[in-house]
């Protein structure tokens, strides 16, 4: 997948030309300006979800590191949060900055895997936080890996600085649950997902409904999209199956900043077609698709280079 | 075949190089890690691939010709809002109470078996007294664990309904709720 410098580009055939430009691996090096905006944006998702103590004070199903005994009760304790709240929103800020994330990411990187847990303790499993975690969780081990580096004199992937190589590492674990979660559906269904598509309407009538019952408000009537899809099967493996084969090659994403663009809108809009069909939200996966894929003001400088380039020639 | 056996010789070291040449290691690493070695490092527990905060992302993995969701009402029948009483979304009561249910499930097998019987009722054709067991639990870990105690005061007592979405012959869509709690 990389690079073939030795050839010059206009020998190439226009199909490898294209797919050199779609495909080509080209690492992403960020200026310091970009880089600030890309923590910051992680540290802001973050903090949507450090900002406040859980609504559980019990582990009453103990799950993931509470099934060895930790209790992290303590993340609800209201008490407590008058003081850890104020350091996590330090910790984040520091980090977004740039200032040592192996030691400033540790304590919003526990308090999310505390907070996670303890929900996920209650008796159900829940996704809305777990991309947050693990994009803390590799931007904190990228860091380490760095430091390791330095001390062993070994150069960090693609001659990255230690700050890229957090950014990178962000990056390819948001796109690793994607293909993690391609390669379950087809695992779960025995291969059948696509052929049982029109069932997912079921899914949308079982949305639609659990949602009134939040704060009793009704919410928008999709039942009709529902029968839609049991009475046009064909229509629920268009609309439907094209998920698949989004999630599964989420990957070349991370190829180059042509495909993070791509990639990163593509999946957007697919959460916000499911944010409107199942009333789930999805805030923190386009917020962090935003920031670390579309990246949409490292564009709109490229473009106003590119237009004070044009008007100097003219 | 001697072309095959040159092949046969050199994919390991093929496979290896076009490894250290792969560009995103961590990426790969953290696919084999969450899709397949937590899921069978978890296979026997209630929700195999989940360890926070690792996940094999099973939601709408697979979809079935049955679907139900839950809600609460008080002694009047009357709906409650769920988050504002007792601190939790209908999605997670529902997945609170599908734990409970599984474990429901299992009991009536083994009786089952110690009958030398199989039990093999679907969810959706549960009876509302075989779902009673893990509804009541549901209600008195939600009224034990909640947050706004002053919220649950309000009301008498609440009943847990589940609602079993089919499809009926033609096709159309189906809503049958059921009493499965009351506390």
């Amino acid at each position: 997948m990389n690079t073939d410098s030795s050839l010059p580009q206009s020998n190439l055939p226009l199909w490898r030309r294209c797919l050199r430009f779609c495909l080509g691996f080209e690492p992403m090096y960020h200026a310091w300006w970009e880089m600030i905006l890309m923590r910051g944006g992680i540290a802001f998702v973050a903090w949507q979800t450090l900002r406040g103590h859980s609504p559980f004070m019990s582990q009453p199903t103990p799950h993931g590191f509470a099934t060895w005994g930790l209790d992290f009760s303590w993340i609800g304790n209201e008490a407590l949060s008058h003081y850890l709240i104020p350091l996590l929103a330090i910790c984040l800020f520091l980090y977004a900055i740039g200032l040592v994330p192996s030691l400033t990411l540790l304590p919003p990187l526990i308090a999310s895997i505390a907070h996670g847990t303890l929900g996920n303790s209650q008796g159900g499993i829940g996704h809305t936080t777990q991309i947050v975690t693990a994009v803390l969780l590799a931007a904190w081990l990228a860091s380490i890996w760095s430091f390791f580096c330095a001390k062993t004199h070994r150069r960090l992937p693609h001659s990255y600085t230690p700050a890229q190589l957090g950014l990178d590492w962000s990056r390819q674990v948001i796109m690793a649950t994607y293909v993690a979660s391609a390669i379950t559906k087809c695992i779960e269904s025995e291969g059948g997902w696509l052929s049982d598509t029109p069932y997912f309407a079921l899914q949308i009538v079982k949305a639609t409904e659990s949602a009134y019952y939040n704060y009793l408000i009704p919410a928008d009537n999709t039942v009709w999209l529902a029968q839609a899809l049991i009475d046009h099967p064909t229509l629920a493996k268009l609309l439907i199956g094209a998920a698949l084969p989004l999630e599964m090659l989420a990957f070349l994403g991370l190829l180059n900043r042509r495909s993070a663009l791509f990639f990163g809108l593509s999946l957007i809009a697919f959460h916000s077609s499911v944010t409107e069909v199942m009333n789930l939200g999805f805030v923190y996966h386009k917020s962090l698709l935003l920031a670390l894929f579309v990246n949409p003001v490292w564009w709109a400088v490229q473009a106003g280079e590119k237009l004070k380039r044009l008007k100097m020639k003219s | 075949m001697e072309s095959f056996n040159r092949l046969s010789l050199h994919m390991p070291k093929k496979i290896y190089q076009w490894f250290l040449c792969l560009p995103h290691k961590f990426h790969w690493f953290f696919v084999v890690l969450t899709a397949f070695l937590i899921p069978w490092l978890t296979r026997n527990t209630l929700k195999p691939g989940e360890w926070y905060p690792f996940s094999n992302f099973p939601m709408y993995s697979n979809f079935e010709k049955q679907a139900y969701y839950v809600y609460i009402t008080d002694k009047k029948d009357q709906p409650v809002a769920m988050y504002p009483t007792f601190g939790n979304w209908p999605s997670g009561i529902k997945k609170m109470y599908d734990g409970k249910l599984k474990i429901t499930v299992n009991n009536l097998k083994e009786k089952a078996k110690a009958e030398g019987k199989t039990y093999k009722t679907k969810i959706v054709n549960m009876t509302s007294e075989e779902c009673r067991p893990a509804g009541d639990a549901t209600l008195k870990q939600l009224i034990e664990t909640s947050r706004t105690p002053e919220e649950i005061k309000k009301h008498e007592g609440f009943r847990l309904y589940q609602v079993d979405i089919t499809l009926d012959k033609d096709g159309s869509i189906v809503k049958k709720p059921k009493l499965v709690g009351e506390l």
